[in-house]
């Protein structure tokens, strides 16, 4: 290959030459080269390696259609050279390679290429002993590229798109599509994945019509053309995932044209992956666009009016065209074919390419060719070797309908054009050109101009056009493109080194419907995904069953079309977390950061010279012996008004709401209709038709969402409101709480006048709060309950008053830590899926005598069938080892329960935890035996709960400390 | 990503949604068998259908009913939450 | 047109209500209400040069933001608090914040999945959607070509929200901001 002189269309700026590597060594493209045509331009012959039998691999489809052309760019593994800018100082190597492309040490495999037949590694690698050997070869043989595990972090953006009318492909048909559209007043997304519009090959006479309607579609502003945007995935309703270099847009559309055109596909002959053997359209987009010459002496394989017309096109450029093998018997009708005799091109017809051979470089010397038979076989009789260092394949083109299947299109194969075309398509989906099996340059530009129209009808613009386009007559793609050959190497899938042999194997043991085809020898799943090979595996499978392809079907097409890279569809990786309004207090007071759900809390505060483990026990030895300061703002709030707001909270929680008294507060436990416990909280009466209660951190969503599901099944006179983010919530406790809260609000704290489980609103350091006695950590503590907007002014109040006294603020551990040490469970935590309140011993937290609550009838047959199993408590004496949440129970054998809390506790100076264990096991006083990490087994005490204070008798009222 | 009309806030990706089971009317639990109650409970219909379903557009907390074809994943119409209690109801929106 | 600025709106009073008499309580208090549902107007409180916005959020409740600093809202608040029958407060202490400026709806387009820029602003009307996932409200306001765009979030949201959308909006170039009222 050798670079032209310049045209003034090309798509090439050669003031501007850039510098890169290959291998090891220097070379130079242009501003606006790929790194596949620079490679090109520069003379480069060799481009990769194949992927079993490592073969010396060139271009091929230019298109990215194939894998030869992966490289390993600047640490990015399997960068797509046929369709990446090249950039100044690019340090470019080739994929699948030890030692480098031209030392590549696996050659060698090529020449073992009988030992390695299709699925040869279902049969040979299965001894168990030895397979960790074999999977240690294979993970270092196969696979492309490599990742650098020290690779920064590139964020992409994401974006959404909107528009009426979704063109996809800017061929003729595409424009013509988008112009009709936005003609009829939609707004129309046009997206092509080349860098320019244009679409694919184009002969002299057709450019100026095809140029015009490109400066149209420029022109209109109701056309927003999105280039180099490949669309990838179709998803429902018409969203289109479209792939640009550096972003994604999620394009919604009310109507989708499919322009997408068809794929080239090769002819099947020995050694056809030889460097220097591409297809004809990949020549005439590196000849037109990168002015990159395809070779000295040319040989065209032809089966269709395309390949000469191709012939002209090299000619005007000075490229020699030394033969045309042209796989047919009959002469080419078409006016090109009469131009190329009558330059003087010689045209061999009923030819088949045999064999390509190799020079002693490896790249392509020459092409040997046989006559056929009226069967189109290769006969034994004449060969001619042609001396060629360039061999175009123009035989035949398949139908790039996958993003059409994926919008639930259906296709048939049509026998005339060899080719799938449209059959059904669903509403809103639409389909033109050679896609739709129209070939001619005018016809295509009138069946785009029939589908743009009929698109925008759909989405509402203008009337449809009735117009039928018909069809191509000519048949664009030769039936069998495949020469038998003995010595095999025919390659149909380059990505995956398929031969015709390795199909029919595959189909001769049995594995013969495309599905089964394709995933036992893995044709098409390669980078390509079948696009240059699908076609040709469906001829073989078709001549060795002597079935019609229509019989046969193509295998299912899934997104993504072609590859795309994880950080396009990771985008951004936006981060969302809940900070609660004293978030700031938190960080200057040294919280150490954990994650609650979608919350961030404060695991504890560091204080310098205090280990983690101290901070957690000083915290909780704080809130014991004078106060501590919690922030509870991520609980769930919620508030409900109305005259039968009581009646829907009997409702809902398990226990008798609505004869509280106003001024008090209860807790309040949350089952499904199965009878098990979902969430709890407390519940305070603010006035006879005003409940405030509150829900777990985890819970407050989708509690909230079927509260209000069930309000509006079931129509009761009341109404919700979710105050969770918009209420900061604390909880002071200890002995000197009542002292410092007091300093503060106007608010009578005295237990005869605010008795334990009351609720009282007033006023806090200026702010209006809501006040609750609750007993969660087992001390004298308020819940002060303040609007977001005022939650950080209160908490700095309570933090200056408090101060002074000894308290500290504490954090989720020590919180932990003091709930357990009252025995109190937490859900989700010490119940699990199936935990009903009988086995919790929360049956003291359900009313049965209402007449109806959610739960109440699964909870009379739990009730009547026993325990399955029983929350207990236990506590280990006498050892440093502590068990872990979650480790088992085990009991003569049997799993007879699991640890589900555990914690030292400073304050009661042993250890102690929850299990859930089997209720004949749950006496007080009794011992079972928990088995530890590494089998060791540890014996601990079944203990009545709450451990601390079991009367109770600290959180009702003062006590010393 | 499926549009899925909201009667309240028009049309929306899927992903504004929360789906909330197909609408399935408890047995009475004062007066049926346990076995009645437990397939209530436990049981749901897994095949391909025309359902009334429970759906909730998040941003706005606004359930509603709305009548799907499963098996092809098509909404035929939307309802107000009302017409679980109350079915004489018209439909709040069909499909075209 | 001026370049894309996204700002946190500080110290605006909002209020929230709903309830079977919230309507017409709004009324007799000579709040001028939005008639359709998922509709905003402005509205004054008699006695006060000051503008409140009035929304309607579906069918049935309002959401009320002083237009600027000012008493709009005093009125109102007490008189909620002293518990009127059938109308329940809904307390708003939402982040609030303004998108507005060149390339606007590209900052939108990379957070939100409704077609903003599709919108017809004289309806005036009010989305509830979700933005990176977060509830939100949001009020298209000014004019065909310079539009600007509020948008509210649960206060426990808004600062991680505006983090993100600072982070889209600096990568657009546009300018971030914190303005106090």
């Amino acid at each position: 290959m050798y670079r032209l002189g310049p045209r003034p269309d090309e798509w090439i700026d050669r003031s501007t030459v850039l510098h890169f590597d290959f291998e090891g060594k220097r070379y130079q493209g242009f501003e606006g080269d790929t790194i596949t045509s620079a490679l090109a331009g520069a003379g480069v012959a060799f481009f990769g390696r194949s992927f079993k039998y490592h073969r010396p691999r060139g271009i091929l489809s230019f298109a990215n259609h194939d894998s030869n052309t992966l490289f390993q760019v600047d640490g990015v593994p399997n960068v797509r050279g046929d369709v990446t800018l090249l950039r100044h100082g690019m340090k470019v190597a080739a994929v699948n390679t030890f030692g480098g492309l031209m030392g590549d040490k696996a050659r060698i495999l090529d020449r073992f290429a009988r030992y390695l037949p299709v699925g040869f590694y279902y049969k040979a690698f299965h001894s168990k002993r030895l397979f960790p050997r074999w999977e240690r070869m294979f993970r270092n043989l196969t696979g492309l590229g490599w990742v650098p595990l020290d690779a920064p972090r590139r964020t992409t953006p994401k974006r959404y798109g909107f528009c009426d009318v979704l063109v996809i492909g800017g061929g003729p048909s595409g424009l013509a599509a988008a112009l009709e559209a936005a003609g009829a007043g939609a707004r129309v997304a046009l997206a092509d994945e080349a860098f320019r519009l244009g679409g694919a090959a184009c002969t002299g006479a057709d450019r100026p019509a095809l140029e015009s309607m490109v400066q149209a579609v420029r022109r209109s502003p109701n056309i927003t053309v999105h280039g180099a945007a490949a669309a990838v995935g179709y998803y429902a309703d018409h969203w289109v995932a479209l792939a640009e270099p550096q972003r994604m847009t999620k394009m919604r559309a009310q109507a989708v044209v499919f322009a997408t055109g068809v794929i080239e596909q090769p002819a099947v002959f020995r050694n056809n992956d030889l460097p220097g053997v591409l297809l004809a359209s990949g020549a005439w987009r590196l000849l037109s666009r990168y002015r990159v010459a395809p070779g000295r002496n040319v040989v065209m394989v032809a089966a269709n009016l395309e390949a000469y017309s191709m012939c002209l096109e090299l000619h005007a450029q000075g490229v020699r065209i030394v033969a045309i093998v042209d796989l047919r018997a009959q002469p080419e009708p078409g006016a090109a074919a009469a131009e190329c005799a009558a330059l003087g091109i010689r045209a061999s017809r009923g030819f088949v390419p045999l064999e390509a051979v190799a020079g002693a470089d490896g790249a392509l010397a020459a092409l040997v060719i046989a006559s056929v038979d009226e069967s189109g076989r290769a006969t034994t009789g004449e060969r001619r070797r042609i001396e060629c260092d360039a061999v175009l394949m123009s035989v035949g083109w398949a139908a790039a309908a996958q993003l059409l299947l994926q919008a639930g299109g259906s296709t048939h194969f049509s026998e005339e054009l060899q080719q799938f075309v449209p059959k059904e398509l669903p509403a809103g989906i639409f389909a033109a050109g050679r896609l739709n099996g129209v070939y001619d340059f005018a016809a295509r530009e009138l069946d785009g101009r029939r589908a743009g129209s009929q698109a925008a009808a759909h989405a509402g613009f203008g009337t449809p056009s009735s117009a039928i386009v018909a069809r191509s007559t000519r048949c664009p793609s030769h039936r069998f493109p495949i020469i038998d050959h003995p010595l095999a190497k025919n390659f149909v899938d380059y990505d995956e080194d398929l031969q015709v042999k390795d199909l029919e194997n595959a189909v001769q043991e049995g594995f013969d419907s495309s599905e089964l085809l394709k995933r036992y020898s893995t044709v098409g799943m390669g980078p390509s995904q079948g696009k240059h090979s699908n076609m040709n595996a469906l001829r073989v499978l078709a001549r060795a069953r002597r079935l019609p392809i229509e019989r046969l079907g193509l295998t299912t097409s899934r997104p993504m079309y072609h590859p795309v890279a994880l950080k396009m569809l990771a985008g951004r990786g936006f981060n969302i977390e809940r900070r609660t309004p004293i978030d700031a207090q938190h960080r200057s007071l040294g919280a150490v950061w954990m994650p609650a759900g979608n919350w961030r809390r404060p695991e504890y505060y560091a204080v310098s010279g205090e280990s983690r483990v101290q901070s957690i026990e000083a915290e909780v030895k704080a809130v014991r012996s004078s106060a501590g300061l919690i922030d509870v703002g991520t609980l769930g709030k919620i508030e409900i008004y109305g005259r039968e707001a009581g009646l829907f909270l009997d409702r809902v929680y398990a226990g008798k709401y609505s004869d509280m008294k106003v001024g008090t507060t209860r807790y309040g436990l949350m089952l499904d209709e199965s009878g098990v416990i979902i969430d709890d909280g407390v519940i305070a009466r603010l006035a006879e038709e005003m409940f405030y209660f509150t829900t777990t951190t985890g819970g407050s969503a989708t509690v909230f969402r079927e509260l209000l599901r069930l309000n509006a099944l079931w129509g009761l006179d009341c109404a919700l409101v979710n105050v969770t983010g918009h209420r900061g919530a604390f909880n002071l406790a200890g002995p000197l709480s009542r002292e410092i809260l007091q300093t503060l609000t106007d608010v009578d704290l005295r237990d005869n006048v605010f008795p334990f489980l009351g609720v009282r609103s007033g006023q806090v350091a200026g702010a209006a709060v809501r006040l609750l006695r609750v007993g969660f950590v087992g001390e004298l503590g308020y819940e002060i309950h303040v609007p977001a907007g005022s939650a950080a002014a209160v908490w700095q109040a309570l933090y200056d008053a408090g101060r002074p006294r000894g308290l500290r603020p504490f954090g989720v551990e020590a919180q932990r830590v003091l709930r357990l040490e009252k025995g109190h469970f937490i859900v989700g935590q010490d119940t699990d899926g199936l935990t009903d309140p009988f086995e919790a011993n929360a049956r003291w937290a359900v009313s049965m005598q209402k007449p109806f609550f959610v739960g109440q009838r699964s909870l009379k047959i739990l009730q009547a069938r026993g325990l399955r199993q029983k929350l207990v408590g236990i506590e280990i004496l006498g050892s440093t080892r502590l068990p872990k949440e979650c480790q088992l129970v085990i009991d003569g054998g049997r799993i007879a329960g699991r640890v589900t809390s555990v914690a030292r506790s400073r304050t009661l100076n042993k250890s102690i935890g929850l299990a859930m264990l089997a209720p004949d096991l749950a006496e007080a006083g009794g011992e079972i035996r928990i088995r530890l990490d590494h089998g060791e087994m540890l014996a601990v005490r079944i203990v009545p709960t709450p451990f601390y204070d079991p009367d109770n008798q600290r959180q009702r009222a003062a006590v010393g400390p | 990503m499926k549009t899925m009309v909201c009667p309240l806030n028009g049309p929306r990706p899927i992903s504004e949604f929360a789906y909330g089971g197909e609408v399935r009317p408890s047995p009475d639990p004062n007066v049926c068998s346990d076995a009645e109650w437990s397939a209530y409970v436990f049981n749901r219909s897994g095949s391909p259908g025309v359902k009334y379903e429970w759906w909730c557009h998040i941003a706005s907390g606004f359930w509603f009913v709305a009548l799907r074809d499963t098996a092809r994943d098509l909404v035929i119409a939307t309802y107000s939450a009302e017409t679980v209690r109350n079915p004489g109801l018209a439909p709040l929106g069909s499909a075209p | 047109m001026s370049t894309l600025l996204f700002e946190t709106l500080h110290g605006r009073a909002c209020v929230g209500l709903k309830g079977p008499n919230a309507a017409e309580w709004l009324v007799t208090r000579g709040v001028v209400l939005p008639m359709s549902p998922n509709s905003w107007t402005r509205s004054s409180t008699p006695g006060d040069s000051d503008e409140l916005l009035v929304a309607r959020l579906g069918t049935a409740e309002f959401f009320l933001e002083n237009a600027a600093e000012g008493p709009g809202l005093s009125d109102l608040n007490p008189a909620l608090a002293a518990c009127p029958p059938g109308v329940y407060p809904v307390l708003r202490e939402d982040s609030a914040f303004r998108l507005s400026g060149e390339g606007v709806h590209e900052a939108l387009a990379q957070v939100c999945n409704v077609h903003f820029a599709g919108l017809a602003l004289d309806p005036r009307p009010v989305i509830m959607t979700l933005m990176i996932g977060v509830a939100v409200l949001v009020v298209p306001q000014g004019i065909n070509n310079e539009r600007r765009y509020r948008i509210w979030c649960d206060p426990t949201f808004g600062p991680s929200l505006s983090e993100n959308l600072a982070l889209v909006v600096a990568d657009c170039g546009g300018t971030i901001r914190e303005v106090s009222a």
